[in-house]
């Protein structure tokens, strides 16, 4: 309990110090890792809820069919009071972008430093020259601010580059192939096949030994038939009771053998059941249960690697 | 071969020659090997260098080819301050001729380039300036686009200059650490000049609207 509270008082300390003294890029937590479909990142609470719905699902939109990647962060204050280089070193901390084509965008608004700046990766340079980065700020973002509407200059702005690079062919998205492409995915994929290799192999060498004769020693020690006795109940499971006849083709050694198989609908097959099965749920618990990941492993998005050159623009209001 | 063999004989090493032959042998080959790979490293990262210096070029020169249609855009509101217009093309002239060979990073040229942008910089920030008195010339959206490209660029000016130092780094560890040095002596590698920051003539170009 007590621990417990000193967990709770030292997280209000540092982001009482935070709100303090302003973000740093590194303290900015990226949503999109955790939800592949979200990329507001508001730390501050300065968007509503309603806002951020809508700036994901146009920013969704982006990715799914420009394979633009974007990370939009909205914070009170930066600690080094610089726009530019607040989004620039975001940028170059997760690389968000195709890391071939470099499709990254970063859009960071400052509500306390009054700054704003759209950065566009080296392959955004063409569709989003800085020169229409400040026109998209100057017509949709820049009258909301003045305002004090953060949410409506947000909207706005995402919208409006939604409609500049819509007319941009070139663009297209990566659903194909995903996004995070490269050579640091394949590694995880060699080691799923490696382990897979061995756990196929030692369940063929357990189907192997269990066909063993126990008399001559030789490899065909069949089953030639099974008859179904009934079902049984032990400790509350139902167990299905066969009697199954095992036949060795060198010495026709034969054996009459009492099984009870747990009676499951979704159990696949017998033959090299214990081992298949072991596999399956030794799955459930590596990856399903990610609970460490912070909720479903599998629905949290990653950043491709773009490079981004300095293109885009800043401003103040 | 046989002049070898013989002076191990007489010299008495070892008792059997071949085995005497066979170390040399391997110590030959293991110093073939360092000076191949550590000189093919001097090499990629002498080419990193070159790469990074000609993109730091090519934003400077991006740079310069924004001037001519801002000084245009200016004068059509402001004819009138002549002399910062006229010191921007002067500077930018200067800017364009200097330009540097990667093969010749030294630290004389390097200054030479710094102080050519550094007084283009300046010359720019002064044409910036003049918005202030013309707020016909500040509302226009053309300037206001002009000036987002030219922030762009110098942020890109920015980006690759810190590259370039980054890369120039790597390079002068590897070519005065020891035992590279040696190699590099022999073969010319010499230490290249990073950017730095200076009072005054060049500091990290910094445009602000």
């Amino acid at each position: 309990m007590t621990k417990r509270f000193f967990g709770f008082l030292l997280l209000s300390v540092i982001s009482i110090a935070v709100f303090a003294a302003g973000h740093k890029p590194a303290d900015i937590p990226m949503v999109h890792l955790q939800d592949r479909t979200k990329y507001a990142c508001n730390p501050d609470g300065v968007l509503s809820d309603a806002a951020i719905a809508r700036i994901d699902s146009t920013l969704s939109w982006l990715e799914a069919n420009k394979g633009i990647q974007t990370i939009l962060v909205v914070v009170r204050k930066m600690e080094n009071e610089d726009s530019f280089s607040f989004a620039f070193e975001l940028a170059q901390l997760h690389k968000p972008g195709h890391k071939e084509k470099n499709t990254g965008l970063v859009i960071l608004l400052s509500t306390e430093d009054r700054q704003y700046t759209i950065l566009t990766g080296r392959g955004l340079e063409g569709t989003l020259p800085d020169a229409i980065c400040k026109r998209i700020e100057n017509r949709y973002m820049l009258p909301h601010l003045k305002e004090g509407n953060w949410d409506a200059a947000m909207i706005a702005t995402v919208e409006a580059i939604k409609k500049y690079t819509e007319g941009d062919t070139e663009l297209h998205g990566f659903t194909n192939s995903p996004i995070e492409g490269g050579d640091d995915s394949l590694m995880p994929m060699f080691l799923l096949l490696f382990v897979g290799g061995i756990l196929i192999a030692a369940g063929y060498y357990a189907n192997r030994q269990r066909k063993r004769c126990p008399k001559c020693g030789k490899h065909g020690f069949n089953m030639i038939n099974e008859t179904f006795i009934g079902t049984v109940m032990r400790n509350g499971v139902r167990y299905k009771h066969y009697r199954r006849c095992y036949v060795c083709k060198n010495c026709n050694y034969t054996v009459f053998k009492d099984d009870y198989d747990r009676d499951e609908d979704d159990f696949i097959g017998r033959s090299g059941g214990p081992i298949i099965f072991g596999f399956g749920r030794g799955f459930g618990r590596g990856f399903g249960g990610g609970s460490s990941f912070g909720g479903g492993g599998f629905s949290g998005g990653s950043f491709g690697g773009g490079s981004f050159g300095g293109g885009g623009a800043s401003g103040r209001f | 071969m046989n002049s070898i063999t013989n002076w191990i004989k007489s010299h008495k090493i070892a008792s059997g020659g071949c085995g005497c032959l066979v170390v040399i042998l391997i110590f030959a080959i293991a110093i073939g090997g360092w000076m191949k790979t550590s000189y093919n490293g001097m090499v990629e990262l002498d080419e990193g260098v070159s790469t990074a210096w000609s993109n730091v070029q090519s934003q400077y020169q991006r740079r310069a080819d924004l001037i001519p249609n801002l000084v245009n855009t200016v004068k059509g509101y402001a004819a009138h301050e002549k002399e910062t217009l006229e010191g921007v093309i002067a500077a930018r002239s200067k800017a364009t001729q200097m330009t540097i060979d990667p093969s010749n990073l030294t630290e004389e040229n390097m200054k030479k380039f710094q102080q050519a942008q550094g007084e283009l910089s300046n010359a720019l920030g002064k044409l910036l300036m003049v918005q202030e008195r013309y707020p016909e010339l500040k509302a226009n959206e053309n300037f206001s686009e002009l000036q987002a490209q030219l922030e762009g660029t110098e942020n890109r000016i920015a980006v690759e200059r810190n590259n370039f130092n980054k890369v120039v780094e790597a390079y002068n560890l590897k070519v005065r650490s020891f035992p590279n040095n040696i190699l590099a002596g022999l073969f010319g590698f010499e230490k290249k000049s990073k950017f730095e920051a200076e009072a005054g003539s060049e500091k990290a170009p910094e445009v602000k609207f």
